[in-house]
């Protein structure tokens, strides 16, 4: 079944010239990671923003096309329907913080939903368990690092079951460490949970490790959308709109060039790895 | 070696991380703050305001605050003892028999002015020390509970609580903009005051810029976590976790009662006995009879 269905979809934010978004077409299935790159200004959070129905709720602009979420379409959607169907990490840890302590914050989305106390204590040991925050629960906001505050966030919408989990660039504010941690976070995301999970992030070399399908967003349209085993074979149409292929994905293509080889190579760090060793013999 | 952190960092100040008070439910808490707030104001004798202010010391101990956290607040008590006696000073009380201590021009010292600058002063520290013990004692979650346990709506609760959660995210902006200015070289000790004054008002610019930001995204949030500014979800109660955690019991409630009983029956001694009247006070005799030469 398909989580999200967007038809037609056009999105101009009001005073600008141009369209956000031109004539977006897109179909993503149920229980896929989707990884969504793209340059900056490229239309990327506008899209995602479309899927949560931030747009056109909290903004003011033209909108054309149909966002569908598991056939229903998000027009007929209340603000708690979309929230128990999609949730959202954005990129600023604070901004999304707005309880006084991390176990108030996990359960404020859990109160929104209306859901009995006794299932909200159960919510929160078991997302605090797989998200590794469980001494983290009595602390407050100030007392976090940006990365703790991330997973934090990210916590707080997983506790929340939602089918489609959206994560827009979670790690841009961090540092590097917490950028891993957040990644492993992710690997984990993808591993226990049953959900559709989509990440706009710059980092492409960790969304190739990840992303069951990728997304290239470029000037508010969707230019290509592939399994990401395959998806950087033609590296020069990718990186003509503004995005840079790993070095590792860029070198292991060259070889299988040079070797003649037929079909994608690998995008995944270790199938890269094992594929030079047994291109260029150990 | 690791160093044991005893304080916890909270928006108004610090609380200890373990604390005997704790036992007591936020509701309580807030009582005891109400109460030794308001009993002062009952009090002109400044002796007895004086011992109040031990017994507050007293609970500070108690209750494990790190009282070298206390230093921060002395500035405000200097301050606030210097506006008051200058204020008396200048502007002295007609009230009672003026007795005059000292004239220089037109300026005249009066004993009763003084005294009761001393009284009023004594008020207002004891008053200032009940609220630091709060602050001292209280997180903000602490606070948020005590206010839903007095059945405080949803809505004004949620408010307050998002307001104390926005002026920590605005007192981190304001860090990061003077330690972007400190990076590229500003010395703000080699301001003047008036230069330290104006400066901080440029402060307020980038602040209030990133403050409407965070407000989008802060809503935006909210939006995203499928928050309703009401005590209803689905037409039932909206469940409050906060609460079950932190249920009032009746021993709470007993507590409460016997604070409150007590400190109705120390309001009646001065309203209805004027006990703890100026006139009453030991040292406020003893100098009368001394310039009287009695």
């Amino acid at each position: 079944m398909n989580a999200i269905e967007i038809s037609g979809l056009n999105w101009k934010y009001s005073g600008k010239d141009q369209p956000a978004l031109k004539d977006i077409n897109l179909s993503i299935c149920e229980n896929t990671f989707v990884g969504i790159i793209g340059s900056n200004e490229s239309g990327k959070t506008t899209l995602v923003s479309c899927i949560k129905g931030l747009i056109p709720e909290n903004y003011s602009g033209v909108y054309k096309g149909e966002v569908k979420l598991f056939g229903k379409s998000i027009k007929e959607c209340s603000t708690v329907d979309i929230a128990r169907t999609v949730g959202m990490v954005f990129s600023d840890p604070d901004a999304q913080f707005t309880s006084m302590s991390v176990e108030e914050e996990i359960a404020f989305g859990l109160e929104n939903m209306g859901l009995p106390v006794s299932e909200i204590k159960e919510r929160i040991e078991w997302v605090s368990r797989l998200t590794s925050i469980e001494s983290l629960l009595e602390k407050p906001p100030y007392d976090l690092s940006g990365g703790q505050k991330q997973r934090i966030a990210i916590a707080s919408i997983i506790a929340m079951k939602p089918r489609i989990i959206i994560l827009d660039e979670p790690t841009s504010m961090l540092d590097p460490f917490a950028k891993d941690n957040i990644f492993s976070l992710l690997q984990t995301m993808k591993r226990e949970l049953k959900v559709t999970i989509i990440v706009v992030e710059h980092n492409i070399e960790k969304i190739a490790e990840l992303a069951d399908q990728i997304i290239l967003v470029s000037d508010g349209r969707v230019e290509k959308i592939g399994e990401s085993q395959g998806f950087f074979d033609d590296i020069e149409f990718i990186e003509s709109h503004s995005v840079k292929v790993p070095e590792a994905i860029k070198f292991i293509q060259r070889l299988y060039k040079e070797k003649g080889l037929c079909g994608s190579a690998p995008v995944r760090f270790d199938e890269i790895k094992k594929a030079a060793e047994e291109l260029l013999g150990k | 070696m690791a160093v044991e952190r005893k304080m916890q960092k909270t928006i108004i100040g610090f609380v200890p991380y373990q604390s005997p008070i704790y036992a007591l439910h936020p509701l309580v808490r807030l009582v005891i703050f109400l109460v030794t707030g308001f009993i002062p104001l009952f009090v002109e004798i400044p002796e007895v305001n004086i011992l109040f202010l031990i017994a507050i010391i007293g609970l500070f101990i108690y209750s494990k605050v790190d009282l070298k956290k206390l230093k921060m607040y002395m500035p405000m008590v200097f301050t606030v003892g210097l506006f008051i006696f200058v204020t008396y000073l200048f502007f002295p009380i007609a009230k009672g028999e003026k007795i005059l201590l000292y004239q220089l021009g037109a300026v005249k010292l009066y004993y009763n002015s003084i005294m009761w600058a001393t009284c009023i002063y004594f008020r207002i520290i004891a008053l200032l020390f009940a609220s630091i013990f709060y602050f001292s004692t209280n997180r903000e979650r602490d606070m948020l509970i005590a206010f839903r346990s007095l059945k405080m709506p949803f809505v004004a609760t949620y408010f307050l609580g998002l307001s104390l959660r926005a002026t920590g995210i605005f007192m981190e902006d304001y860090q990061i903009i003077r330690e972007a200015e400190q990076a590229r070289g500003l010395d703000v000790s080699d301001l003047s005051f008036v230069g330290k004054i104006k400066h901080f008002s440029m402060y307020m610019i980038p602040l209030f810029t990133l403050s409407i930001r965070r407000c989008e995204e802060i809503s935006v949030g909210l939006y995203s976590k499928g928050t309703v500014i009401s005590n209803k979800i689905d037409g039932r109660k909206r469940p409050d976790y906060l609460m079950s955690k932190n249920p009032v019991t009746q021993k709470d409630i007993f507590y409460s009662a016997a604070i409150v009983l007590f400190f109705l029956a120390f309001c009646s001694l001065q309203v209805f006995g004027g006990v703890f009247s100026l006139d009453n006070s030991p040292i406020n005799i003893a100098i009368l009879k001394l310039l009287k030469g009695g």
